[in-house]
């Protein structure tokens, strides 16, 4: 449904092109002093047409056709076209099939037919006349379009065909994305990369490639690349807003939560109603301990999107923070509802129960977790906790025991793991209270943990809600990609005086905002 | 004898669920507040009310009066 | 020993107790003893009026006629922040539809509702008929025909022995000549007969009688103008009035006027003009609130509502209104606080423990949540709120992430209101996250033809 309806759009958007690359040839094509009477007023159609006076053409339409009892090609086209725009396609589709009939000889009329079966999703009999109208005279726009029919047939073969031979006729932009999207629903993440590769060498200003490309290496966990092209897209477009979205998240996690502050609050103002972006805002104030801040925008995120599970696990791990656990384990509970597959949630509800006093519950939510999430540490170190608490020292044993597999795994997997120190500390009194302390896993302390977790588990496809890899990659991505373009203050040091404040909730954030309130981000000399 | 001589507290993760990717969904319309009515207007769907059941019993008597005679 | 007192005293005491029916009927009995008793006619004429007033300035219903064929209009399309006719033309921090609800006008939900408060003009004739005439959208076709039915719902009714006064029979140039019968005779024309051309001869008789300087008949020309639709001529006499003596009910219907005319600036500065004669009267405070949230500018409505309550801090369309502002502005916490305030001066009714109950829900009170939407259901006063209430449910449902019970809501919100646009639209959307394609089809189906009905009604 989804795919169809974007189908419909990209087709829109290319018919809307259409009509006026062939309509005024049309009358000029007749020599004036041949014109049959029934053509006579084709100039007035076509001039109140491109005014998009609707109603006045119809009018002259009908009274036309009156006239020459339904032959002027050009009024029943033209008719089709305003049928189209009203969203009637059966109707339209009808019409441009007599302008076939009237005039065989036009590709044109092929060529409107096959579209209008393909916004009716009719994709096999579009590329029957796809085909008739190839024979006729073969363009770029056949080709570009038999591919689309192919793709959405799941006919990948063909429609690679097809959309190629269409780049060869001509370099268009919006081939290249759907030859990208054609492999990306094949699932070769890696040809789709070499397409969107070649499109921006083709058009390097384009920022919707520039941002794809981007997000395309950034789940592959290629972040100098991901990092290198959304800055690019930035450049050239300072307030793309899915650039922002992707190019902050890389940020957020890396810590730099001000320069991704920043960046939102540039997206904030024209996407006003993201889900995604307030949900990345609020987490900003999070990583800034600006509990309060945070929970209001994650509630403005979770009333945008109430079925985002992300925000409501967001939600539900600042509450437990904030000690309120049972707002904490509503949160939870509705995330939990949504999205049931999710080890860390059945760990974050155990811990809001385990306050709430509920500790048989808790346990069977630990046990849910355990038996969900196969890599995470942080799992059976809670379980350990709480078993231990309870004064069942077999059991948390066992628990601590798994922990160490857990994090023994994620070390022989790569060298500079980091761990969250707190947790690292927690293992560490666990392992004395446990009479295990002398084999400690770890031996440098670290940060973060859960980055490292992500390339370990290869068994789980990689979806977009993992954080990103090790922290030096980042950084490194980030620092190359602040010195290719100056122009867009990725610099650090920059706005870190002074606190970015939040657009549209100058009440909860107390201390965030301190007289600065515009939107424009600043431009600091280091 | 397992005595618990200090509680441990459970470790939080420290960083949240972020999204990279803003995907088009179907938007709900969102919850609504229901407006409080107007003592005006709450006089006057009484008074309509009223009067609508007034004209209705009128009617009903109205049809039993021309029944009478017939009946008779 | 009752029976000592004069009767005419007695049913003055009735009209003061505000027993007008019992003194409606003991001046009949005193009419039928002697019927030229001017005293007791006059006490009859005031008691029936009392019964049908409602505040005239509370009242505004554009028929659909008056609409279509609305000859004052001077530009087709006005510049944004001048009209209150476009929709969407947010003029400084108006929420967006995909935070807050609207009417089927394009307008914000407001806290409170007036008789008025319906406006908004359909884009086509066609369409305005094609409105329903339900009872949350009905809009009559014309004022001739049915825009003060339910004003005049008094005079709808024959009453058995005909009715109190005979209008076509009387001589009003007569009763014009005479100041203190003259009032109360036009007032129950006005008001109980609903005979606006009658109550206009009445006044132009008698402001000419009063040598035009009487600026109460002035306002009730004014009043007659603007029922007749005759908006320039309204003006001209509320204007004169106003002349000769300020007051804050005149000021308020030429407000009208300019609303009527589609000029919300000129009305806001008359009502600003007010002002400065009547320092922070509530009502003009009010009036100014009231446009600046039809034109969408929800911040200086704001302000000005907080003006009104720092006045009259039990001012319901105040705390309402600023109430549902909050609650939009992701504020549930500070909007539960008026609607609580609410119910501590005595509101009792489904919308308001509607309000509670969503502010609860969303200030994560989950204790207050279902109790309120109970009591909500149980006060309902018909199948609309009910379904309105079964709505917000869904909404909870939601927001427990249980989608079934979201599901089932939102059928009871249909079942109770067929014509539940945004509850259509929901379940479309709780289906298509089940990925059930047909019922999205059935579902937006629906929604369209919804659509299609209300557009900008």
């Amino acid at each position: 449904m989804a795919e169809e309806e974007e189908a419909v759009a990209a087709a829109r958007e290319t018919s809307l092109q259409l009509p006026v690359s062939t309509d005024y040839k049309r009358p000029r094509s007749k020599k004036v002093q041949e014109l049959p009477i029934l053509e006579r007023r084709n100039w007035l159609i076509h001039l109140h047409y491109i005014q998009k006076d609707y109603e006045t053409c119809k009018a002259i339409i009908k009274e036309q056709l009156q006239e020459a009892q339904g032959t002027c090609e050009y009024a029943v086209y033209v008719q089709a076209l305003i049928f189209r725009l009203e969203g009637k396609i059966q109707e339209s589709l009808e019409l441009f099939q007599t302008c076939a009939i009237l005039n065989p000889q036009s590709s044109d009329n092929l060529k409107q037919v096959a579209r209008s079966l393909f916004l009716l999703g009719k994709h096999k009999a579009a590329i029957e006349v796809y085909n008739d109208a190839a024979k006729l005279n073969q363009d770029w726009e056949i080709c570009h379009n038999l591919g689309v029919c192919y793709m959405y047939l799941k006919d990948f073969k063909n429609a690679s065909e097809q959309l190629n031979y269409a780049l060869q006729l001509n370099k268009h932009d919006i081939t290249f994305i759907m030859l990208g999207k054609m492999h990306m629903l094949e699932g070769d993440t890696d040809k789709a990369i070499e397409v969107y590769k070649k499109a921006v060498e083709f058009s390097p200003e384009n920022t919707e490639l520039l941002t794809t490309l981007g997000l395309l290496y950034l789940k592959l966990g290629i972040y100098q690349k991901a990092f290198e092209h959304l800055g690019n897209a930035l450049t050239y477009d300072p307030s793309n807003y899915k650039a922002i979205l992707a190019a902050g998240s890389m940020m957020q996690t890396h810590g730099d939560f001000d320069v991704a502050m920043t960046k939102y609050r540039v997206a904030a103002y024209s996407v006003p109603e993201s889900p995604p972006l307030w949900n990345n805002i609020g987490m900003c104030f999070f990583g800034k301990k600006k509990y309060v801040a945070a929970i209001s925008c994650l509630k403005r995120a979770n009333y945008l999107a109430p079925f985002d599970w992300k925000i409501l696990y967001n939600l539900g791990l600042v509450h437990l923070t904030m000690q309120q656990y049972a707002s904490a384990f509503h949160f939870l509970s509705a995330a939990i509802n949504l999205q049931p597959k999710m080890g860390e949630l059945y760990v974050l509800l155990a811990v809001a129960l385990t306050n709430l006093e509920d500790i048989e519950n808790a346990k069977r939510s630990y046990e849910q977790a355990v038996s969900l999430e196969l890599f995470n540490p942080l799992v059976n170190l809670n379980y350990a906790i709480l078993l231990y608490n309870q004064g069942d020292k077999k059991g948390a044993l066992q628990q601590y025991q798994e922990m160490e597999r857990r994090v023994n795994k994620i070390k022989e997997s790569s060298n500079n793991t980091e761990f969250d120190p707190e947790m690292i500390e927690m293992a560490q009194k666990m392992g004395a209270a446990l009479q295990v302390g002398e084999n400690l896993v770890w031996t440098k302390p670290a940060k973060d943990m859960k980055s490292k977790q992500r390339n370990t588990s290869s068994s789980k496809p990689l979806t977009l809600q993992q954080p990103l890899g090790s922290n030096q990659a980042l950084g490194q991505a980030m620092s190359s990609a602040a010195g290719y373009s100056k122009s867009i203050q990725l610099s650090t040091g920059g706005s870190r005086q002074k606190p970015p404040s939040l657009p549209l909730e100058p009440d909860v954030c107390t201390d965030a905002n301190t007289g600065e309130s515009s939107f424009t981000p600043e431009v600091k000399d280091k | 004898m397992p005595e618990v001589k200090s509680m441990f507290r459970e470790v939080l993760p420290k960083q949240g669920q972020l999204c990279m990717e803003d995907g088009s969904t179907m938007v709900l319309c969102k919850p609504k507040l229901l407006p409080l009515k107007s003592v005006t207007l709450e006089k006057l769907e009484k008074m309509q009310r009223e009067a609508q059941e007034a004209v209705r019993q009128q009617e009903i008597a109205l049809k039993e009066q021309r029944r009478e005679p017939v009946e008779q | 020993m009752v029976l000592d007192m004069d009767p005419l005293f007695l049913a003055w005491s009735y009209f003061r107790r505000r027993k007008f029916q019992t003194c409606s009927e003991l001046c009949s009995e005193i009419l039928e003893k002697s019927p030229y008793d001017q005293a007791a006619w006059s006490l009859k004429t005031r008691a029936l009026t009392e019964i049908v007033y409602v505040d005239e300035v509370d009242v505004d219903q554009e028929g659909i006629a008056e609409m279509m064929l609305d000859d004052h209009a001077i530009a087709q399309v006005a510049r944004p922040g001048t009209s209150l006719k476009l929709p969407g033309t947010s003029q400084g921090g108006g929420p967006s539809p995909a935070v807050r609800p609207v009417t089927h006008a394009g307008r914000p939900i407001t806290g409170f509702v007036r008789p008025s408060t319906q406006s908004g003009r359909p884009g086509t004739m066609e369409q305005a008929i094609k409105t329903p005439r339900t009872a949350h959208t009905a809009r009559p076709v014309s004022s001739a025909s049915g825009r003060y039915v339910r004003l005049g719902t008094a005079s709808m009714l024959t009453s058995p022995d005909g009715p109190f006064i005979n209008l076509s029979r009387l001589n009003l140039a007569k009763y014009a000549q005479k100041p203190n019968l003259s009032k109360a005779l036009f007032e129950y024309i006005f008001h109980h007969e609903n005979d606006v051309k009658n109550a206009l001869e009445l006044a132009a008789l008698s402001t000419e009688h009063a040598q035009f300087k009487d600026w109460w008949w002035k306002v009730q020309l004014g009043k007659c103008y603007y029922r007749l639709g005759l908006l320039r001529e309204a003006e001209k006499q509320f204007k004169s009035a106003l002349k000769q003596q300020d007051m804050v009910d005149t000021f308020l219907f030429l407000t009208k006027v300019y609303i009527r005319l589609d000029q919300p600036l000129a009305a806001l500065n008359l009502l600003k003009q007010g002002l400065d004669v009547f320092p922070r009267e509530v009502t003009l405070l009010t009036g100014i609130a009231r446009i600046y949230e039809e034109m969408n500018n929800i911040t200086s409505a704001t302000e000005y509502y907080k003006e009104v309550l720092k006045q009259d801090n039990t001012h319901v369309e105040a705390i309402a209104c600023i109430g549902s502002n909050h609650f939009y502005t992701d504020q549930p916490e500070i909007a539960l606080r008026f609607y609580r305030r609410l119910l501590q001066m005595g509101v009792y009714n489904c919308q308001l423990y509607n309000n509670l109950g969503l502010c609860c829900f969303y200030a994560q009170q989950y204790d207050m949540t279902l109790s309120s939407f109970e009591r909500a259901l149980s006060l309902a006063a018909n199948d609309e709120e009910v379904a309105d209430v079964w709505y917000n449910l869904g909404h909870v449902a939601i927001g427990i992430g249980d989608s079934n019970l979201a599901y089932q809501c939102f059928k009871l919100a249909l079942a109770n209101n067929n014509d539940h646009a945004e509850a259509y639209n929901n379940l479309a959307v709780l289906e298509l996250r089940k990925g059930r394609i047909e019922q999205v089809r059935f579902f937006s189906g629906y929604l369209y033809g919804i659509l299609c009905m209300f557009r900008l009604n």
